[in-house]
């Protein structure tokens, strides 16, 4: 049989990919730099150049070698890739490992006409950056050799197509107001305004304009708490604005479609981003409903399967999202996911947890926080009373989450539900259980109570706590069959 | 259902690893906290508290072991493996054997004293092995290995 040459990267990767790479070694050694540029204040000297013109140098030499170095093919029935000049890697995958393909668009990739492909195997996480710019044809063509390869057989016809989700700007805004984080906002508007102080005291200069603008007489409780009101105001605004902003940005025009081989989703305004996955390939698909999201009448739909993706500031879970779905058809989009289960937890019923777990919930609340209340009223009395609010709120709180979680394991499917401000509904696949773990603290002993923590491949499940006997039954009933027993 | 138990050596194996702990980790906390607490109190008061605190850490190192040997526990079923452990924190683990990855035999230079292994038992669901056996004899803790990794099927992924 005659081998299968290899191929490279298209020869304007060198410069798509010196940005990148440049901007790698610049947050590799960012201290180095912040200290070099702003330290001392002696302005750009020669060691700043030196170091400046060192890094993008070294971008600039790690693009050329890897677009020198790097070489593919689809050899044998598998995927062949080896890149490096001193520190050669010669990495081979199975297709049939392939957990989703992504087509990545950069606006350097526009610019270029090219395109990135990244591949996501179960635990491999440095795919990222290999195939970085390809021409479009040599990506398709990469593409179905992968697939060629993951059949074993040339298709006949075209594969046919079926649309299943399209997004609309008003949903997308919707999606991202209903995301916001206006406490993580208002702690960082708090945070610049005490920065901005200590900086002022620093150089003993007046305080700044922030705080001028903010200068309130703290011994007028009034005009305190309309300030701090105010402020959260602010920092809600800001959280909405930005957070829908962003959503536009990276679901802009988004598509979920069904194939024969599973799924793709397209987004993207600035970054066009396409994702296969193959519905096989599916571990734990959870719909997402916080209270906003809910009264709007929609769910968040997050896909996950065994390959762990890398984005700045850690690994990516879930490999696609669907931003808004109706809730009426929140039970479709997930069966179109997970063709296994068939179970639909929004018009279904679901089991309920124990009723000793409302008692486990409200007594484990209090014990975590009436010393944290108690602290709080001894420190700061008389202010601190107010602490005692977060007591009744707490319990509410509790026995909202116990009265909306839900359970059921019935046939192949597995389907948990918990929380109520931030609702989860989980659904799996018997199929995918890696292994099963049934916990017990000394509360639950106390009341007959066991949970069950469900771990597939990079994901987890767990069931809302039940009787200690049914929990243990279970564990035994989640095990996936053996192929004797199937 | 009658659980398998440890090797009684590894009551001796934890104390010894507690009682590390205890010399090398809570002897310094413990003085950190005598002289954090003299800057508030008399410094015999703090002393003493302090003290009690490295004596309460000594004891739970003597101990805690027995009671966790009394309460772990595993059995090689016909289709998985069942891990229960915990004094206060109970846990009971099957992992089938149709996705186990593999399993590993490992020795510290205490266990190679006593004798002991540990075996640890992967799947496909992350770095930390799913399982864990932690004094086994040594000849006991490679019948174990070989047997459960012989026993692999469809991974699930």
């Amino acid at each position: 049989m005659e081998e299968v040459s290899w191929k490279r990267l298209h020869p304007a990767s060198i410069w798509v990919n010196v940005l990148p790479l440049t901007w790698r070694y610049l947050a590799a050694f960012w201290p180095l730099l912040v200290i070099a540029l702003f330290g001392g204040g002696m302005g750009l000297g020669l060691v700043d150049l030196f170091l400046m013109l060192g890094t993008v140098g070294a971008g600039a030499a790690s693009s050329l070698v890897h677009y020198a170095t790097l070489r593919y093919r689809v050899e044998g029935g598998k995927l062949e890739i080896r890149k490096g000049l001193l520190h050669r890697e010669f990495r081979s995958i199975d297709p049939e490992r392939i957990q989703n393909l992504e087509r990545v668009r950069n606006p350097i990739h526009k610019l270029a006409g090219l395109v990135e492909v990244r591949l996501e195997t179960a635990g491999d996480v440095k795919t990222e950056g290999l195939l970085s710019a390809l021409s479009e044809e040599a990506a398709s063509e990469l593409i179905g050799a992968i697939d060629l390869a993951r059949r074993q057989m040339v298709p006949e016809e075209e594969p046919q197509e079926n649309e299943l989700l399209t997004q609309g700007v008003l949903e997308l805004v919707g999606y991202g107001l209903s995301s916001g984080k206006p406490g993580l906002v208002l702690v960082m508007v708090l945070g610049a305004i005490e920065f901005g102080e200590m900086l002022a005291m620093r150089d003993h200069q007046a305080p700044s304009w922030v705080s001028d603008a903010l200068q309130v007489r703290a011994d007028d409780p009034l005009q305190f708490a309309a300030a701090l009101l105010g402020l959260v105001l602010l920092a809600v605004v800001i959280s909405w604005m930005g957070s829908a902003f962003f959503s536009l940005v990276r679901h802009f025009s988004f598509r979920l479609v069904r194939t024969q081989e599973g799924l793709y989703t397209e987004e993207g305004l600035i970054t066009r981003r396409h994702v296969e996955i193959p519905t096989r390939k599916v571990q734990v698909v959870m719909a997402f409903e916080p209270l906003m999201r809910r009264l709007m009448g929609y769910g968040t739909v997050y896909v996950e399967t065994a390959g762990l993706g890398v984005v700045v500031g850690g690994a990516r879970r879930a490999e696609a999202v669907i931003p808004m779905v109706e809730r009426e058809r929140l039970g479709a989009v997930c069966h179109q996911v997970l063709p296994l289960v068939d179970e639909n937890p929004w018009s279904t019923p679901l089991l309920p947890p124990h009723r000793n777990a409302l008692y486990r919930a409200v007594v484990a609340w209090l014990i975590q926080w009436v010393p944290m209340v108690g602290l709080l009223v001894f420190f700061y009395w008389p202010w601190g009373l107010l602490g005692l609010c977060i007591l009744p709120v707490g319990i509410l709180g509790a026995w909202l989450d116990f009265r909306f979680q839900g359970w059921r394991v019935e046939g192949e499917a597995v389907v948990s539900r918990r929380g109520f401000w931030k609702r989860r509904t989980w659904l799996m696949a018997r199929d995918k259980v890696q292994s099963v773990h049934l916990e017990q603290g000394p509360l639950m002993r106390r009341y007959g109570l066991g949970r069950l923590h469900i771990l597939v491949a990079d994901g987890e499940v767990f069931l809302p706590d039940l009787a200690w006997d049914r929990a243990n039954d279970l564990l035994e009933r989640l095990r996936p069959l053996s192929a004797e027993e199937e | 259902m009658e659980l398998q138990k440890l090797n009684p050596r590894v009551v001796w194996l934890w104390r010894f690893q507690g009682l590390v702990r205890v010399l090398m980790f809570w002897a310094p906390v413990s003085v950190g906290i005598g002289i954090g607490l003299s800057q508030v109190m008399p410094g015999f008061l703090a002393g003493v508290i302090a003290a009690g605190f490295w004596f309460f850490q000594l004891l739970l190192a003597i101990l805690w072991p027995g009671l966790a040997y009394r309460y772990f526990g595993y059995l090689i079923r016909e289709q998985d493996l069942l891990v229960q452990r915990g004094v206060f924190f109970r846990r009971r683990t099957s992992i089938p054997h149709n996705r186990i990855q593999h399993v590993d035999t490992r020795q510290g230079p205490f266990e190679q004293l006593l004798g002991l292994s540990r075996v640890l038992v992967f799947t496909a669901s992350g770095m930390a092995a799913d399982g864990s056996l932690p004094g086994v004899g040594h000849e006991l803790a490679e019948t174990i290995r070989d047997d459960l990794s012989a026993r692999g099927g469809d991974d699930g992924v």
